[in-house]
């Protein structure tokens, strides 16, 4: 049924009339029907403000107003702000103050923006932070937002900056970026998933008869129409024992096992009517009891993994003080603001598949894909494309990129699917549910001698791509920075009945940390010692560097380089003014506030994964184009690339262009995750131009006729040193390089080179967080006054994003210290599936986060001494809040859980009346 | 044998499986149902009443099931009617609104129940006011009964009326509905001395 | 998360709106703002086969002061409250100094007072105030116009007295109450809130209160009073120690339904909340 109104609008100026379903909303209107992609989507229920527009100048949110609604309106998107591609001062200074990364969110906040300075030309403080408050940003944790608003407000903008901070930043600031919703192909059909609404049961029926004769319904089908051994591979090691039990099948067949498994897709001509067709699916289950708790009576570990090393037992006999903690994390992700999403089109006369969306690990996937779909990889192509935030979870091999492709070859249409919000609050990993029992042996002085480390990791229905990696990686990075002799850890890995866990920005090490620093918080209070001389003794020391510590992470034992623990501490503490919040803190508890500081220190890990490749072509316009293997999560790899290249064959930044993960232009690659990507394809990128510098001087030699050693480079040209009129561009070299020319030489066609970066060990850098917090009595809720973060990143390569990528994990991992926590009900029903329930952190709930940044622990396995940047921000939140909580409480040790809760503060502060 | 089930209307019956469909409306808020109830028990003596029922939702992913115990133990002066029920929902309705909907279904449960015991018993009277507010007994709240011109909607008063079996007025229950929702909730209440069997309608 | 199915009618006269809305049957919605009921729809909660779009009805949206009597239209954006103090005149600043706890600004500027109340969720701004403040709404229906007193008219969780072929059409206030107050928590900025609470007193020359409203919201499926703590606090001195009886009444009255752990802390928030709100409104409009 549909109710077609023709409507008049216009956008941006121009005058548009469009045939319209009365419940299509502004925001599809916008997107599909008058193609402009820059107004985004990310919850499509009027939380999170992605989708702002500008209706008669009132900035409301596209996706609750209804096309058919705004009949003989005016509306103004992002595309209207560039005037002939040069940014608005907004959008410039949204560019300069690191406003964005990924730009998901930019065009709703440029809106706001825009409405506000056009209504109040001149701002106060708090109408800014109002209105930063009212949408949400996953990534930069806001305060390059304010600033960047200020900015603009107060006419600071640089007028005519020479260029964009980043590469990324015009497209995505102009409503240019390609995300996947933004890949539209002819003649698509949509898939939407149908989804399992109980927690554990067998299926006894699927009736989809009524959802076939639908209108519109392509066709509907479950487990029994797949080819068999449809199960998503695991990507990452180890791998202890048969795992294949444990493995999620493409569309359940004979059982569900969590409320949003995959049991049948429709396809259909359009998303509206594939959500109508699949409501009439009807399946019948036969309930079972859901396991919900890995404390659950009767509950059986899938897999046990054990390390360590040294004696602990021994150490735990002779020691003069154990401490012990149990603590708890719970379950929270990722939830980057753009959902998953992927459009597969397949040549049937080429025999070629193209698939857009799948962002992170491309390469890995395009490998899997060929194997279960039954092609070569090389008829397969992932195409790069821009990505609303990654955090681990986006990018991964999910049931839905199997049956994207699979359907699209099946139907010789091009097939799309894009994720819901409430989708994916079931459908994509989640993460970091753990409890955990740690043991410490002490000596009298404050000296950690041993540790003893019992995990219960709840990894949800199955493990999917990434397997026991964050089980094992808990264990791997639980001693941090610490000196300790003896180690003995064990993780149960238990399959329950809900969403299956992944990895998200910090895996296992979030939670080791809260765990570890919670134990010796714990000590230094029985020892009467003060926390951080506590940390200070037992922190190793320069010259025990490198450090070898017998237990895997990524398939590398822990080897720390190099390091200065100490003196990082030193200096973090100084520059925050450490004791000057402490002190205050004191004064203001004499007064009656709950006011408390806290500290934790931690050590990440970052790359893995063997390698990375690049490529630099030289274009016939002289330009170069830079390709790699790592992807664009809104982390600013394409400006880090360009940067190396720049540097390294001295051109403007505007002559380079870079294409992060498509995998035709770069035969093989890594991907982006665990803080690698400036690792590996940095490193990959400067060999690469390295390369090429030795190609373009052998080539102009021969054309210059001069020896290769009088030649060099400069402002995209090679000339002859001292004799600047024999000179030859990129460009001429290029025209000069074709088949005929480079076949004299016995070259191949072209200006070309790709590099391979292989075997940087995993470097491991390291940091310090500090938190000042209030606890309100009343409500036991807890705010952030200040925070903090020490870190030291070998070398910063753009110290701009490295900042903007700490102050973000800042941001989300306050959020899962205090907000974010995915429930469930007693049957195993979630109870997180909108962002009313769960709680993403707004601009309002994060402070500004303020940077110790060190470049003192130069990595020494790769050439640019880089340490990744991706997860540090993160990574010491919880333990740093937890210890701020019990000081402002006055409560040594009462924190043991995470997100530290409304009624979790008020079932402590009971004991208190 | 039907039950009384607020919203719902007995469409066919096989053997002694009834199938039925059922709306619920909580404001804007609706849904519908269809499915099957089972008497697995039935004893009229005892009073005593096993039911099963599961439902799926019409348009929409999602459904319930449920098992519905009644009994009653006689006392001094009235007869306390005990009425478990084990509800088991899924789908949005289950995943909304921290809660709320939830329990607004256990109200409309309780409600349910209520009315099937007083079917069983051949009560013909309205039901105890207390039990329109479960738990609000103690308090003053100034949530009045709904006014007379409001909902005073023919379909919710018709679609209690399962089978003409609950001719009675049942006031605020029948607006009290909702979609169902909870675990184990064990209501009790007195009912009075139980009565003689009614004159309405089939059995 | 799209939609199910609806047909669209938009009106222009609240005669067409009601003609149309009778016309349609129980199943059609009017939509105001439709920042509540947008969202119901994109989850498919609600699916109304018809909306009659009445937000461009400009008869419905005037805020005006008659006499002693504040009248607020049912198309009244929440912004416009938000910056009419001066419309709204003295003695009901609480509804300008209320409105931010709404949402976030977009919200306001779409949102609508009538749209607020006849969705009747239990913890909105203009719920509470409408029952602290002893508003009536003015509902029309093609026979004529009724006045439901706010005690009267929410009815249960998201439901109100409002016929399905009835529009809410204005909201009146009867009378200034500069003394009064609405303190809520939320554990995010904008949204709604856990617990809140409204209260309005006045003061007799002796500074005793007189005519107390105590209303919550979030605590049960309609906003509540609590009779038992108005009582209290009537003829008592407006100070810290009765306001802190009648709020500990609250909590016990309203609580005991709540049990477990959040019970726990909507207890302690009523409490404390309405302390404050009691303070804030003995004290009379700030500034
Ligand atoms: C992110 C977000 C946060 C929010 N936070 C808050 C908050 O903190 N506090 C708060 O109070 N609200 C909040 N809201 C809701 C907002 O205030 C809504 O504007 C309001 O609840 C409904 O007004 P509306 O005009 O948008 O109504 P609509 O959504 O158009 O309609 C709501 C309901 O009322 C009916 N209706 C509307 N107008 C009339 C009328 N004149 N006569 C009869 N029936 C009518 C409709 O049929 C529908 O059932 C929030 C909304 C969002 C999206
Ligand atoms: S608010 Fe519209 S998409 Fe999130
Ligand atoms: S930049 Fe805001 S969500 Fe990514």
């Amino acid at each position: 049924m549909s109710d077609l109104h023709l409507i008049a609008i216009t956008v941006n100026g121009e005058a548009h009339e469009v045939a319209v379903d009365s419940r299509r909303t502004l925001a599809d209107v916008l997107r599909h029907d008058l193609r402009l992609t820059g107004t985004h989507l990310g919850c499509e229920h009027g939380v999170c403000g992605a989708c702002t527009v500008l209706l008669d100048g009132s900035p409301v949110r596209s996706c609750l107003v209804f096309g058919v609604q705004a009949d003989g309106m005016e509306v103004e998107t992002v595309e209207g702000l560039a005037d002939d591609g040069t940014l608005g001062p907004l959008q410039q200074a949204f560019s300069e103050e690191g406003g964005l990364q990924c730009g998901f969110c930019t065009p709703g906040f440029l809106m706001l923006g825009t409405a506000l300075l056009r209504e109040h030309p001149d701002p106060t403080e708090e109408e800014i932070d109002d209105l930063v408050a009212a949408n949400l940003c996953r990534c930069t944790g806001y305060a390059g937002i304010r600033r960047a608003l200020l900015k603009a407000a107060r006419g600071g903008a640089t007028e005519g900056w020479p260029e964009p901070a980043r590469v990324e930043d015009p497209r995505l600031l102009t409503g240019g970026g390609r995300f996947v919703d933004d890949v539209d192909r002819a003649g698509q059909l949509w898939m939407r998933v149908v989804r399992a609404d109980l927690a554990a049961a067998e299926i006894v029926e699927i009736d989809a008869e009524a959802a076939r004769q639908m209108e519109g319904v392509v066709a509907v089908l479950d487990a029994t129409s797949l080819p068999d051994g449809f199960v998503i591979p695991i990507r990452l090691g180890p791998y202890e024992g048969d795992l294949t039990p444990f493995l999620q099948p493409v569309l359940a067949g004979a059982e569900v096992r969590y409320v949003g498994e995959p049991v049948a897709v429709v396809v259909a001509e359009d998303p509206y009517v594939a959500e109508d067709a699949a409501e009439r699916v009807v399946t019948r289950y036969a309930p079972r009891e859901p396991l919900l708790d890995s404390a659950q009576h009767g509950a059986e570990p899938a897999v046990t993994l054990r390390r360590g090393f040294g004696d602990a037992d021994a150490a735990f006999a002779a020691a003069d003080l154990v401490v012990e903690v149990d603590v708890r994390v719970g379950r929270h992700s990722a939830v980057p603001l753009e959902t998953r999403g992927l459009v597969a089109d397949w040549d049937t006369q080429a025999r070629h598949l193209t698939v857009w969306g799948a962002t992170k690990v491309p390469h890995f996937n395009r490998g899997a894909l060929a194997r279960l779909l039954g092609l070569g990889a090389e008829e397969i192509t992932i195409r790069a494309s821009d990505a609303g935030g990654g955090f681990g979870v986006r990018g991964e091999l999910y049931p839905e990129d199997v049956l994207v492709t699979w359907l699209a070859m099946r139907f010789e249409r091009p097939v799309k699917w894009i994720e819901d919000r409430s989708e994916h609050l079931v459908a994509t990993n989640h993460s970091r549910e753990q409890s955990r029992r740690l043991e410490g042996a002490f000596r009298e002085d404050g000296s950690l001698l041993a540790v003893r480390d019992r995990v219960r990791h709840d990894n949800g229905a199955y493990l999917r791509t990434h397997g026991l990696l964050v089980p094992e990686m808990t264990l791997g990075m639980l001693l941090g920075p610490y000196r300790v002799d003896g180690y003995d850890g064990e993780a149960q890995v238990f399959l329950t009945n809900k969403t299956p866990a992944g990895t998200y920005r910090a895996p296992g090490r979030y939670e080791a940390t809260f765990a570890r620093e919670r134990l010796l918080d714990k000590a230094a209070a029985a020892l009467g010692m003060d926390p951080i001389a506590l940390r200070r003794r037992n922190l190793l020391k320069a010259r025990e560097l490198p450090h070898h510590r017998p237990v895997p992470v990524l398939g590398h034992e822990v080897v720390i380089d190099d390091a200065d623990f100490a003196g990082l501490l030193a200096e973090t503490l100084k520059e925050s003014n450490w004791s000057g919040w402490k002190k205050e803190a004191a004064k203001l508890r004499g007064e009656g506030r709950a006011i408390g500081v806290g500290f934790a220190y931690f050590l990440e890990k970052s790359g893995g994964g063997g390698f990375e490749t690049a490529r630099i072509d030289v274009l016939a316009d002289g330009r170069l184009r830079v390709s790699s293997g790592a992807t664009s999560l809104g982390q600013g790899v394409e400006t880090v690339l360009a940067e190396v290249v720049c540097r390294e064959l001295d051109v403007a930044r505007a002559d380079v262009a870079v294409v992060a993960g498509d995998t035709d232009l770069v035969e093989a690659g890594g991907g982006s995750w665990a803080s690698r990507s400036t690792v590996y394809a940095g490193s990959a990128a400067q060999k690469a131009a390295q390369e090429l510098r030795a190609l373009l001087l052998e080539v102009a030699s021969e054309l210059l006729e001069a020896d290769a050693r009088d030649l060099e480079l400069g402002a995209g040209a090679v000339e002859v040193r001292g004799s600047p009129s024999s000179r030859i561009s990129f460009a001429e070299l290029a025209a000069r390089s074709d088949a005929l020319a480079n076949g004299r030489h016995g070259r191949p066609p072209g200006l070309s080179v790709t590099a391979t970066f292989t075997d940087a060990p995993m470097t491991y850098p390291y940091g310090v967080h500090l938190a000042q917090v209030e606890v309100d009595r009343r409500s036991g809720a807890v705010s952030v006054l200040r925070y903090h973060v020490g870190y030291d990143v070998g070398t910063a390569i753009s110290p701009r994003q490295v900042e903007g990528q700490l102050v973000g994990g800042a941001a989300q991992g306050i959020g899962g210290a205090l907000l974010e926590e995915f429930t469930y009900d007693e049957l195993g029903q979630p109870q997180s599936t909108t962002f009313i329930d769960y709680l993403l952190p707004t601009a309002a709930e994060v402070p500004d986060v303020t940077l110790t940044l060190l470049e003192r622990g130069r990595a020494k396995g790769n050439p640019l001494g880089a340490k990744g940047a991706g997860e540090g921000g993160t990574t010491a939140c919880g333990a740093a809040i937890a210890a701020a909580v019990d000081d402002a409480l006055q409560r040594p040790g009462a924190i043991l859980e995470l997100p530290i809760t409304p009624t979790r503060v008020m079932r402590l502060l009971a004991g208190e009346e | 044998m039907a039950p009384c089930l607020p919203g719902a209307s007995i469409e066919g019956k096989d053997g002694d499986v009834y199938t039925g469909a059922m709306r619920t409306k909580v404001g804007p808020i609706v849904a519908s149902y269809r499915g099957t109830l089972k008497f697995d028990e039935l004893d009229k003596e005892k009073r005593r009443a096993v039911i099963s029922a599961r439902a799926e939702e019409v348009s929409g992913q999602g459904g319930a099931e449920a098992q519905i115990v009644t009994s009653v133990i006689e006392g001094e002066d009235g007869s306390l009617v005990v009425i478990e029920t084990d509800v088991q929902i899924r789908g949005r309705v289950a995943q909304f609104g921290r809660g709320a909907l939830e329990k607004i279904s256990q109200k409309m449960f309780a409600d349910f129940a209520k009315n099937l015991e007083r079917q069983l018993s051949g009560e013909s009277e309205a039901a105890p006011e207390e039990a329109a507010r479960e738990g609000g007994g103690a308090r003053e709240a100034t949530a009045a009964p709904p006014s007379p011109t409001a909902a005073d909607g023919t379909a919710e008063q018709a679609s209690l009326d399962v089978l003409g079996l609950v001719g009675e007025q049942i006031g605020p229950l029948a607006r009290r509905v909702g979609a169902p929702l909870l675990v184990g909730l064990v209501v009790g209440f007195v009912v009075g001395r139980s009565g003689r069997r009614g004159e309405r309608g089939p059995g | 998360m799209k939609p199910a199915p609806f047909a669209y009618h938009r009106v222009h006269s609240v005669e067409a709106a009601l003609e149309r809305l009778h016309e349609l049957g129980e199943e059609a919605k009017p939509i105001a703002g439709g920042q509540s009921l947008a969202p119901l729809m994109a989850f498919r909660l609600a699916r109304p086969t018809a909306l009659v779009d009445i937000s461009r009805l400009a008869e419905l949206a005037h805020l005006a002061r008659v006499g002693d009597e504040l009248r607020v239209g049912a198309l009244t954006r929440h912004a416009t409250v938000e910056s009419g103090a001066a419309q709204c005149g003295e003695g009901f600043e609480v509804l300008s100094r209320s409105a931010r706890f709404i949402g976030h600004g977009p919200i306001r500027r779409r949102g609508t007072f009538g749209g607020s109340l006849a969705h009747g969720d239990p913890s909105a701004e203009w719920c509470l105030l409408a029952l602290a403040l002893d508003a009536v709404v003015i509902a029309r229906d093609r026979a004529g116009e009724r006045a439901i007193d706010a005690g009267d008219f929410f009815t249960g969780y998201f439901s109100t007295a409002l016929a399905p072929d009835e529009l809410l059409v204005e909201v009146r206030f009867p009378r200034p109450r500069p003394h009064s107050s609405l303190k809520e928590f939320s554990r995010r900025r904008g949204d709604f809130a856990l617990v809140g609470v409204a209260v309005a007193l006045d003061l007799d020359r002796a500074g005793r209160c007189e005519d107390v409203r105590i209303a919550f919201g979030g605590v049960d499926d309609v906003p509540v009073r609590v009779a038992a703590a108005e009582r209290l606090l009537e003829g008592e001195p407006a100070e810290a120690d009765a306001f802190r009886a009648a709020a500990e009444l609250c909590g016990a009255e309203l609580g005991r339904g709540l049990g477990d752990e959040d019970g726990r802390l909507k207890r302690r928030l009523m409490v404390e909340l309405s302390v404050e709100a009691l303070g804030e409104a003995s004290a009379g409009v700030p500034g």
